[in-house]
């Protein structure tokens, strides 16, 4: 198949992009990895008018400074794995990118995109939130910031305006101890992606999991109060987690082809007891 | 010499260097390209076709709908399919319009410019509710259409393609025999071939009224038979050609394109137009695998003898009849596979439903048996205490017993007891599964398998040699290219009957019907079996003429000449010999005076006392049959369902590997295709019979990452009485057994039956959660 | 604000032979192969990144064409199967294929041969069995099980750079 014809920006700076942004931001679909685009492309899904390359913005850096890494609108999923820094110090991230797609597909598509795409199956979205994970936004107004679930207003919809472009994602170094799994049926694609972390704050020992999948839009769990009260009877808390997972998403849980409501809930609950496990075992 | 022997493929470097050529990739000058519009209505009359916006469209050269096709009809057994559905569409994706343009782009945009208005009809599905419907019917006129009488039996006013009955002995009286019985309903999927080549064929019309086509198909020779039965034209004024075939697993058996996109060149003068599909278009517009609902009900003593075996059924051939109703046929007649029981009844009734139509796949009936056959034998096992590798040794078909067509089976079949205990002793068969963790349990499993070629007793091949100046030898078979490697074991037995090196040896890897020797079709394994021993036939033809002219050489009798290495001599005088080439073209004198001319040599096979069936599905049906054992290590995790399949045991029976790697390939390619069939591939359909998952990411097919780390493939050689070199067929068998094994594997392992396939893990963890949900508890 | 321009220039360099083309914003990179230059080895088979058919290597790199926009490549070298060695020979990993029967209908086989070629340079040494199967993991093969592909790329890596470990 062909596919449906549209017009091309390739702006050679970011004040560039940031007119084409200003002029005509609903008409245009950003493309760095440009793997969803071309995918709905192919589906019949989407018919662009316009698509804005953002390749030759200079936006390839990946920089770690003072515990915090700040990742790029064009760096590769490879480019990451081959990443010193993120395989020593974001182990999360690894593990999560991993299991993204195929490795050649990886040559090509992008952490950012895996993320603004904010699709239920979006595999890198857990470990944005439970790393604090920032999307730094720029316009011609200037640049902000939106993090955590905030970033995430609908299925396949994100806080990024029309006329802003996701220059960066930026994540904090959390010492402690994190663990992904993701659960792929008979797709490609993730039916639901967890991902769990344990670190100290304060003294106090705080538990996370963060889920996308599961319902409409990313969820964040946290389990700190149930792990305290606990008192280290690892078993009876990941039983506690289990059931609070089955009973808060019984009405939201989503439906269809790739899993049925009850699986992908009683999925999710295996994958956050699992996933929970890893990271309270001392 | 050379049999017996791994030699390199022909094909070789042109397939590792991608130069080989297959019509998906090929160009004609003066080339058009078609694209179709497809129906969105899974049932409805279509009341308008607007075209005008596409015949407008910048380079599109004409737009076809049905009704201008409407006096021809397509079918393989069944005559029930327009080539564009004219009155009324019957499945989403049905073709109901091609646009013909200069780009594939342009005809692309101008489809999307076809406007269709359909008056919707009531909608079909299931396969059990279109069976038992009399109120809607999917295909009205099912009693005024042409069929292959005394073969397929259609019930008019139903959507009944056919029914077939197989009968033996008296069911009643081996119920009323039984001390148990054991009744079970299992079910699959339908599923799609996946072959990497998209169907694609390109047509022509040459002036003098020739229609040329270039098809990515498996039979050539019925591509031409039944493009002339559907256009009413003769044979003699239609040439096939058949390149390299990227995949076919069935999917490219019969006819299906090939009749539309050669009206579609007619209606555009004679010009070259091509039709390749898209991955999507495949999908919906190529046909499928059948689906299968069946109910099996079995007596046995308490001592574990098989007294009566009852099955129904209900095979879904999606929207048309095409290669799935002998698919259902043949669900019948396998009747209890390998096993040897007196008292059987079985009905299968392939159907019509909204959906993609079905076509042969790899297996063609047997497999979904099998699944059926293999699962049930294990139950029984189970329900009588027995082990299940007992009840299978006390039951199977032993030489002197018949199988349930009443087929004979003797020692020229090959040896299945063999084949299970090496199955049964390779895996380590032992009791219980083991638990690995809390949650994480192994189990092993095994399964039988048989199969014969499910083909016209008539069916039969032909084949040519010929010598060439230097001595080399031209061989040209009908049998196609599509991956299984044929064509390298029959370079072999020439190489070895003249004994001459296999790269003077040259097989014509394309076909092409007004040149190439004729078989029947390349499927149900038959390939090797029929073409090898037309080759023998036509070698020893040529032998003959050989002998003829260097006994007047010699001055001897013929009987007295010798043809070896490469050499023809008198027995009596072997020093004074004459190479081939010296004989090739005939033997010249030195005045000049030639004795006798180019040699070539012909020849063809058939088995003269192969039967049809008769009434009661009684006959002898098979001209070889190939059995086998399967034997599976799996393991579960019980909380998600996920089955993994650790090792594998593969044992066929194949009489001779000619080719022992090609033989493996076939036995290590079936059991992976086996794995994904088993554990991963559906076609998904909503009630209004969408189908929602036409891509590869959402049909899942196995990957490199998927496979068990471990498959022993174990090749058994006792001789087919009819086979050359005493060779079986191999090709669909290895895929046989392998879901039924890893179904009784599952049971090993946690004491759970599943009856659907494929096993998807939510299925798994459903059994489980239902049969044993202490498994599950606190999950 | 203007328009942007309707057809984009682009250089590549496609197994060595220099091209200049003028292309349109979405034709891809398969579609620029096949239909302008005539490399029918690289193959559309499911145009949606998830066969690999259409693997070409990109700067060295092994990327599926059907999700690569034509324009992105501009000043990059493109790889096929055919230009991995020269008429006339064949690469010790194309030998291994065949000497290992890692093909039936050969359709995938260029895609599989081009990402071998590409797991050796990149690694250098003896590839186990679970790398290969995981860097060949995003391509499809349908006949033959994946089994003597990997056979042939593990035994081509022990050829050339490494003994038995």
């Amino acid at each position: 198949m062909i596919l449906p014809p549209f017009k091309l920006y390739k702006p050679r700076n970011i004040d560039e992009a940031l007119e084409v942004l200003e002029e005509r931001g609903d008409e245009v679909v950003v493309f760095a990895g440009g793997t969803k685009i071309m995918l709905l492309m192919q589906w019949g899904m989407a018919r662009p008018n316009y698509i804005m390359d953002i390749k030759s913005l200079g936006l390839n850096h990946v920089k770690y400074e003072d515990g915090k890494l700040t990742v790029e609108a064009g760096v590769t999923l490879n480019e990451l794995i081959d990443n010193e820094v993120i395989r020593e110090r974001f182990s999360l991230l690894y593990e999560t990118i991993k299991s993204i797609a195929d490795d050649i597909i990886r040559n090509k598509a992008t952490l950012v995109g895996n993320i603004v795409d904010a699709a239920p199956y979006a595999t890198a979205v857990p470990a944005f939130l439970l790393l604090n994970g920032k999307a730094v936004l720029r316009s011609k107004e200037g640049t902000r910031e939106v993090g955590g679930l905030d970033f995430f207003v609908d299925i396949m919809k994100t806080a990024q305006k029309p006329n802003e472009l996701v220059i960066a994602i930026q994540f904090d170094e959390i010492k402690g101890k994190a663990k992904f799994l993701d659960f792929k049926g008979d797709s490609l694609f993730s039916v639901v992606n967890v991902a769990a972390i344990k670190y100290s704050q304060d003294g106090h020992d705080l538990v996370k999991v963060a889920i996308t999948g599961l319902t409409n839009k990313p969820v964040i769990v946290d389990f700190s109060d149930q792990y305290a009260e606990s008192k280290g009877n690892v078993d009876a808390f990941l039983r506690k987690a289990r059931e609070y997972i089955r009973s808060e998403y019984k009405t939201e849980v989503i439906a269809d082809a790739r899993a049925s409501a009850n699986y992908r809930l009683h999925v999710t609950s295996v994958l956050v007891s699992r996933t929970l496990e890893v990271v309270v075992h001392e | 010499m050379y049999i017996g022997k791994s030699i390199y493929r022909v094909d070789s470097l042109e397939k590792v260097t991608g130069r080989a050529l297959y019509v998906f990739d090929m160009e004609l000058p003066g080339m058009l390209y078609a694209k179709l519009v497809r129906s969105t209505e899974a049932h409805a009359k279509i009341k308008k076709i607007n075209i005008e916006r596409a015949r407008t469209y910048p380079s599109v050269v004409a737009v076809i709908t049905g009704e201008q096709l409407r006096e021809y009809k397509v079918g393989i057994y069944v005559a029930d399919r327009n080539m564009l559905a004219w009155d009324k569409v019957r499945f989403i994706g049905e073709p109901v319009a091609a646009v013909i343009a200069e780009t594939e782009e342009a005809a692309e945009r101008a489809a999307e410019l076809v406007d269709v208005d359909y008056e919707p009809l009531p909608v079909i599905t299931d396969p059990e509710r279109a069976f038992e419907e009399r109120a809607v019917l999917i295909h009205e006129n099912l009693g005024k259409y042409d069929y292959y009488r005394g073969y397929i039996n259609p019930i008019p006013n139903t959507n009944i393609a056919n029914k077939f009955v197989l009968r033996r002995g008296n069911i009643e009286d081996g119920f009323s025999k039984s001390e148990m019985v054991i009744e079970n309903n299992f079910t699959e999927d339908m599923m799609n071939h996946v072959y990497m080549e998209p169907m694609s064929v390109i047509a022509q019309w040459l002036p003098d009224g020739t229609l040329e086509i270039w098809t990515s198909a498996q039979s050539p020779f019925a591509v031409r038979y039944l493009t002339a039965k559907a256009l009413h034209i003769p044979e003699s004024k239609i040439i096939v050609h058949v390149p390299y075939v990227g995949g076919g697993f069935g999917g490219k058996a019969g006819v299906n394109f090939e009749p539309l996109v050669a009206m579609l060149s007619k209606m555009v003068g004679g010009r070259p137009v091509k039709l390749a599909l898209s991955r999507y278009e495949n999908f919906l517009a190529a046909p499928s695998k059948v689906g299968v609902r069946a109910w099996v009900k079995t007596g046995v003593t308490k001592d574990g003898k098989i007294i009566a075996w009852q099955a129904r059924y209900i095979v879904d051939s999606g929207g048309y009849a095409d290669y799935a109703v002998n698919v259902g046929r043949t669900m019948g007649y396998i009747g209890a596979g390998v096993y040897d029981i007196p008292n059987i009844y079985v009905e299968s009734y392939t159907v019509y439903t909204n959906k993609p139509y079905a076509t042969a796949f790899r297996g063609f009936g047997v497999l979904e048996a099998h699944w059926v056959i293999e699962r049930q034998i294990d139950i029984i096992a189970h329900k009588l205490g027995m082990d299940p590798f007992e009840l299978r040794l006390k039951n199977i078909v032993r030489p002197g017993s018949s199988l349930s067509m009443g087929q004979r089976v003797d020692k020229g079949n090959g040896d299945l007891e063999q084949c299970l205990k090496m199955a049964k002793d390779l895996i380590g068969w032992g009791k219980l599964g083991e638990k690995v963790d809390d949650y994480t349990y192994r189990g092993k499993g095994l399964a039988l398998s048989i199969k014969g070629p499910s083909v016209p007793a008539n069916n039969a091949a032909q084949a040519f040699v010929r010598l060439n100046e230097d001595g080399t030898i031209d061989v040209s078979i009908g049998t196609t290219e599509i991956g299984q490697g044929t064509l390298t074991s029959i370079v072999q037995i020439v190489a070895e009957e003249f004994g001459v090196p296999t790269d003077r040896v040259r097989i014509d890897t394309f076909k092409d019907t007004s040149k190439s020797a004729y078989t029947w079709q390349t499927v149900g394994s038959r390939s090797l079996f029929y073409d090898g021993n037309a080759v023998l036939a036509a070698i020893a033809d040529a032998k003959d003429q050989i002998r003829k002219i260097a006994a007047r050489v010699f001055n001897v009798e013929p009987s007295d000449i010798e043809i070896r290495n490469g050499k023809v001599f008198a027995r009596n005088n072997p020093s004074s010999a004459l190479d081939l080439k010296d004989i090739a073209m005939g033997y010249t004198l030195p005045n000049g005076n030639t004795i006798g001319g180019p040699i070539m040599g012909r020849g063809y096979f058939n088995r003269p006392d192969l039967t049809v069936l008769n009434e009661n599905g009684q006959g002898n049906p098979f001209p070889f049959v190939t059995f086998g054992a399967h034997a599976v290590e799996v393991e579960i995790d019980v909380l998600t369902g996920r089955v993994k399949v650790l090792r594998y045991v593969t044992v066929f029976d194949v009489g001779k590997a000619i080719n022992p790697e090609l033989v493996k390939g076939q036995m290590i390619g079936g059991t992976i295709m086996g794995i994904s069939y088993a554990l991963y591939e559906s076609l998904k359909f909503d009630e209004g019979g969408a189908l929602l998952n036409p891509n590869l990411i959402d049909y899942k097919v196995i990957r490199s990452n998927n496979i068990p780390s471990d498959i022993i493939t174990i090749i058994l050689e006792n001789p087919d009485t009819y086979g050359p070199y005493g060779a079986r067929g191999i090709g669909e068998n290895a895929m046989l057994g392998v879901a039924a094994a890893i179904g009784n594997a599952i049971y090993n392992a946690v004491g759970v039956e599943v009856h659907e396939l494929p096993m998807t893990p939510e299925r798994v963890w459903r059994a489980i959660k239902e049969q044993r949900p202490e498994l599950l508890e606190g999950w | 604000m203007s328009e942007p321009p309707e057809l984009v220039t682009i250089r590549i360099k496609v197994n060595g032979v220099e091209r200049e083309l003028q292309v349109r914003p979405h034709e891809r990179l398969l579609d620029v192969l096949r239909d302008r230059l005539h490399i029918l080895s690289v193959r559309g088979s499911c145009e949606q990144g998830s066969c690999g058919l259409c693997t070409v290597l990109v700067n060295g790199i092994p990327m599926k064409s059907c999700m690569v926009l034509a324009h992105e490549v501009d000043g990059a070298e493109i790889t096929t199967v055919e230009g991995i060695s020269n008429l006339g020979e064949i690469t010790l990993l194309q030998r291994k294929f065949i000497e290992h029967f890692a093909f039936q209908c050969g359709f995938c086989t260029p895609a599989f041969v081009l990402v071998g070629h590409y797991l050796l340079n990149k690694h250098k040494r003896l590839l186990t069995r679970e790398e290969v199967a995981e860097g060949i993991s995003g391509l499809i093969c349908r006949c033959t099980g994946y089994k003597p592909i990997i056979d042939a790329i593990v035994d081509a890596s022990r050829e050339m750079y490494g003994k038995n470990v």
